[in-house]
Order: C-alpha cells, then sequence, then structure tokens
C-alpha cells in the first residue's frame, strides 16, 4: 500500500537537499541558461516557426537529459551513500520510494518547462497543453531514469548513461526518411512530444493517441524498473 | 517458548565460496545476545539474512516469528539496524535525519531531542553531518535505529572505531536498552564488549558456530587446569593449582598478610577462541 506520510516525508527531503549535490543542480540551471542564451541569440527577425522549433528542441533536452539524469543520479546517491538500504529496512517499500522521487524529479524537470516557455516567448503557444505535454513526456522520461539509476553503481555513472539520451533528440534530424528509424521513433515518447508541440503551433490541439504513446511508454519503463528491481533488488 | 529470532541450518555462499554453514540459532526476547568472530567470519553476512537484506542458499531464518525471506513493514517497523554501511543524509542537520525517518516511522517527533541527548548529541542538532566524526555519526545511526523503540536490535560492530568513554557510553544505552525488554542480535569482534553485555555468545570462524552459551558456561567449559594467580607483597606473582595442598599454602599467604590480589584463572574468550580455531580474533 502507498503511504502518503513516507513519500511526503522522502519528497521533503530531496527537495531540501537536491540542490546541494552538484551533480543534479547543475542540470536545471544549465537548461535554464541555454533557453536564455537561445533566446538572447534568436534574431529578431526569425520565424515564429523557428522560435518554436527551438523551444521544442530545448523541452527535449531537459526532458530526456535533464528529468531522466536527474532521477538515475537521485537514486544513485541513496545507493552509493548506503541510505536506500536504510530507508527500505525502515517501513518505506520500493513503490513509496519510487513514487517520492519520481515527484521530486519531475518537480524539477516541469519546473524548467515552464521557465523555458516563459523565456523563449513563443506566441499563440496555449500554456496549458503545453505543459499537459511536457509534464507526460517528462515523467515517462524520469521513469526510464530510475532504471538507469537502479543499474548505475554511483552517481558519476548515473549521470554518464544519461548522456546517450540525447541520440533521440538528434536523431529524428540526422536521419531522415528512413523508414525503420522513423517507424522505431515514431513510438518513442520523445517523438511524441515533438509531434504534438508541432501539432499546437501549427494551431492544432492535442491528440489523445499522442498522450497515449508517452502514456504506454511510461508505464512500459515503469514494468522495466520492476522487472529490474525484482532481478537486482536494492 | 517465543523466540524473538530464529535461525535454522542456514547456509549462504558467493559463487565458490561459502560464507555461512549449517548455522543454526535461536534467540529470547529481551536477550543480549552476542555473535563474536574476526572480520572475514561471515557475522555482517548472518546479520543481512537475518534482517532480510540478503537471502540464504537454504535454511530457515525467522524474526519476530515472521521468515527473514518475506519481511514487511509491520515487522520492520518492530526492528532496528546499525551496520557499517547505515547511511546518513551528510548534507542535512544531525536533527533534520531523525525528523525524516520520525515522519516515516510514524514517532513522535518531541522524542527526537531527548533521544539526541542520550546519545551525547543534544549540542549538535544543528550541525550538518557531513562535519560529524565518526563517533558521531555512528552514535546518530544508533540514535535513529532507536527512534522507534525496537523490540529487536541488531547492531553490527557499534562501537568499532570508537574511543572508549563513546563505546562506554553506548555499552549502557544498550544496558538501558535491554532492561525495557529490548533484544539484541550484537556482532563483535571486541571479546571485552561481548563478555561484558552478552547473555549468551556465539564463538563464529569461517561462517560455523564452532561454540555457543554464556560467559560462565563457556569459561567454565574450557578452564580445565584450575587455578589463581596471587600477586604477593614482594611484587612477585604465583600460580597455584585448585588442590587441597595449594589451599594450604593460599591460607598460609592471607595469614602472613603477604598477599596483594587474588584472581581465579578461567580462559578469556580470545583464549577459548584460539583454543578452538588457532587465531585469534583480531
Amino acid at each position: 500500500m502507498i503511504s502518503t506520510r513516507k513519500i511526503s516525508a522522502i519528497y521533503s527531503k530531496n527537495i531540501k537537499s537536491v540542490l546541494s549535490n552538484p551533480f543534479i543542480a547543475a542540470l536545471p540551471f544549465m537548461m535554464v541558461a541555454l533557453a536564455f542564451i537561445f533566446h538572447m541569440i534568436t534574431p529578431e527577425y526569425a520565424t515564429y516557426y523557428e522560435t518554436a522549433s527551438t523551444l521544442i528542441m530545448l523541452v527535449l533536452m531537459n526532458v530526456l537529459i535533464g528529468g531522466a539524469t536527474i532521477m538515475a543520479v537521485l537514486i544513485a546517491e541513496e545507493k552509493e551513500k548506503n541510505t536506500l538500504n536504510v530507508l527500505i529496512t525502515s517501513t518505506v517499500s520500493p513503490l513509496d520510494f519510487l513514487i517520492s522521487h519520481v515527484l521530486t524529479a519531475a518537480t524539477l524537470t516541469i519546473t524548467v518547462n515552464a521557465a523555458m516557455f516563459y523565456i523563449m516567448r513563443v506566441p499563440d503557444l496555449p500554456i496549458v497543453d503545453y505543459m499537459i505535454i511536457t509534464s507526460i513526456g517528462s515523467i515517462a522520461a524520469i521513469t526510464l531514469g530510475a532504471t538507469l539509476g537502479l543499474l548505475a553503481k554511483n552517481q558519476a555513472a548515473a549521470s554518464t548513461m544519461g548522456t546517450p539520451l540525447i541520440a533521440l533528440v538528434l536523431l529524428p534530424s540526422l536521419i531522415t526518411d528512413n523508414f525503420i528509424v522513423d517507424n522505431i521513433l515514431y513510438y518513442f515518447f520523445s517523438e511524441q512530444i515533438n509531434f504534438a508541440m508541432v501539432d499546437l503551433i501549427r494551431g492544432g490541439e492535442l491528440d489523445l493517441l499522442r498522450i497515449g504513446i508517452m502514456a504506454a511508454n511510461f508505464i512500459a519503463f515503469a514494468l522495466i524498473f520492476a522487472v529490474c528491481y525484482k532481478k537486482r533488488g536494492i | 517458548m517465543d523466540y524473538a529470532i530464529t535461525m535454522k541450518n542456514i547456509h549462504k555462499t558467493f559463487g565458490a565460496k561459502t560464507a555461512i554453514k549449517d548455522v543454526s540459532i535461536d534467540i529470547k526476547q529481551g536477550e543480549l545476545f552476542g555473535f563474536l568472530g574476526p572480520s572475514g567470519a561471515g557475522k555482517t553476512t548472518t546479520i543481512k539474512i537475518v534482517t532480510g537484506q540478503l537471502k540464504q542458499n537454504s535454511g530457515r531464518a525467522t524474526i519476530l516469528g515472521r521468515e527473514t525471506t518475506a519481511l514487511n513493514h509491520e515487522i520492520y517497523s518492530q526492528v532496528g539496524i546499525v551496520t557499517d554501511n547505515s547511511g546518513l543524509y551528510e548534507n542535512m542537520s544531525c536533527y533534520d535525519n531523525l525528523l525524516m525517518f520520525s515522519k516515516i516511522l510514524n514517532t513522535n517527533k518531541k522524542e527526537i531531542m531527548p533521544l539526541l541527548r542520550r546519545v551525547g548529541l543534544g549540542g549538535d542538532r544543528n550541525k550538518q553531518v557531513k562535519k560529524f566524526s565518526k563517533g558521531m555519526k555512528q552514535r546518530l545511526v544508533l540514535a535513529r535505529a532507536m527512534l522507534n523503540k525496537p523490540k529487536i536490535l541488531f547492531l553490527d560492530e557499534p562501537t568499532s572505531g570508537l574511543d572508549p568513554s563513546t563505546s562506554i557510553e553506548i555499552h549502557k544505552l544498550m544496558l538501558e536498552m535491554k532492561n525495557d525488554g529490548t533484544t539484541f542480535f550484537l556482532t563483535t569482534h571486541n571479546m571485552t564488549e561481548a563478555s561484558k553485555l552478552c547473555d549468551r555468545i556465539a564463538l563464529f570462524n569461517e561462517g560455523v558456530i564452532v561454540d555457543m552459551g554464556s560467559m560462565d558456561e563457556l569459561s567454565q567449559k574450557y578452564n580445565k587446569e584450575k587455578s589463581v594467580k596471587i600477586l604477593l607483597n614482594s611484587g612477585a606473582e604465583v600460580i597455584l593449582g585448585l588442590t587441597p595442598e595449594n589451599s594450604r599454602r593460599v591460607a598460609e599467604l592471607i595469614n602472613q598478610n603477604a598477599v596483594v590480589t587474588i584472581h581465579s584463572q578461567e580462559p578469556t574468550l580470545e583464549q577459548i577462541f584460539l583454543k578452538l580455531t588457532g587465531r585469534d580474533l583480531s
């Protein structure tokens, strides 16, 4: 059974201590700084679509590299400092532990997503729809990061393991018109964030299929985490 | 008889290496049980198995009547664990560390300060744990394990590397808790600690219990050459076997007021261990 009391206790601890961890604190600040830099270097004559594309790229970087890495490092830190064992033997269930850490990583990632929205100022982009898409995508990425954290030996390894995820941002633009790559990537949450944002930028509405694929990604990653947890333990 | 901890024919291997061979123990509620053995004997592995952190290859272990392979939150809420890998949140203060666990364990936060004072950390409540010495951290881990007033406390080398005065404080605390009914499972390689605190002691070497009993039982069992050591006024030491002839000699020395001290010569745990295993406890 899930305990909101325990989740709240661990979440509060995480939020208090997260900014003193250089592996974690650097990522949100770096993402916000990147948004400022891109906003400043985007010329005034840039088209609406150019500015929107920059925002999509930044969001994908934040969701994939920021969200997944923050989660991986949070879990690896608990393992490395031997506090995970203490929590599990202090009546905290693995699910309470996972939820409290997902909430912590989500708080940071979603806050940065919101900050990017205001920094990049893409006119006519509806904030509610933007936040729904990026938040669901963030939670899927964070759940993927949980497995990376479980597999990583320490915080340094966890932060390195998140780096290859950048391929999910770059692949669609590097490999164009490749049937196999396009079809595989279509079912990744990162590609669905991309498509859903393009829909909104073009004046379209939220597509439930895209939300469904991202939610399916989240469920699949949660199952992978459960299998890894069962096999490896803590 | 209600046992707090039971282990029956526990066997554990790591690859080709056997860590624990056929270990069986029953520990009564309120007992302070010592697991005495040198480093690498398998003491920590035993604690990990009995606290559900590691699964045995064969055999059966229970704590508070529940299989250790299926421990639930109800059991963990009645247990405290202090091992060398009991981590602390080093960027948080001493008080905040306990406050977090108080929330998790649903205990009254008003009990945190008395507990910190009890382990000698009352004046350091706002200090970040990363600034603590090893001894202070050890005392904080102990305070955390005591937060839920556990029925069983597992202590893995709790005073290892601590200064003597801190060790004495921790021993006092343990005896107070024992008087309140707490069961202890203590692993140590410190024979003084074991003989001073434990109701029963298991001598453990290379994954095997070589003997087990109370300090008195063990020392009597291996006290084959019964004798006394006498320190005389002259500074000389005399060792006399317990024979009728020697008893007359002892009486004579006492009558002559020549005796400074007189001690029985039963073997120490160290000597018993050496005799049984051919190795010392360090």
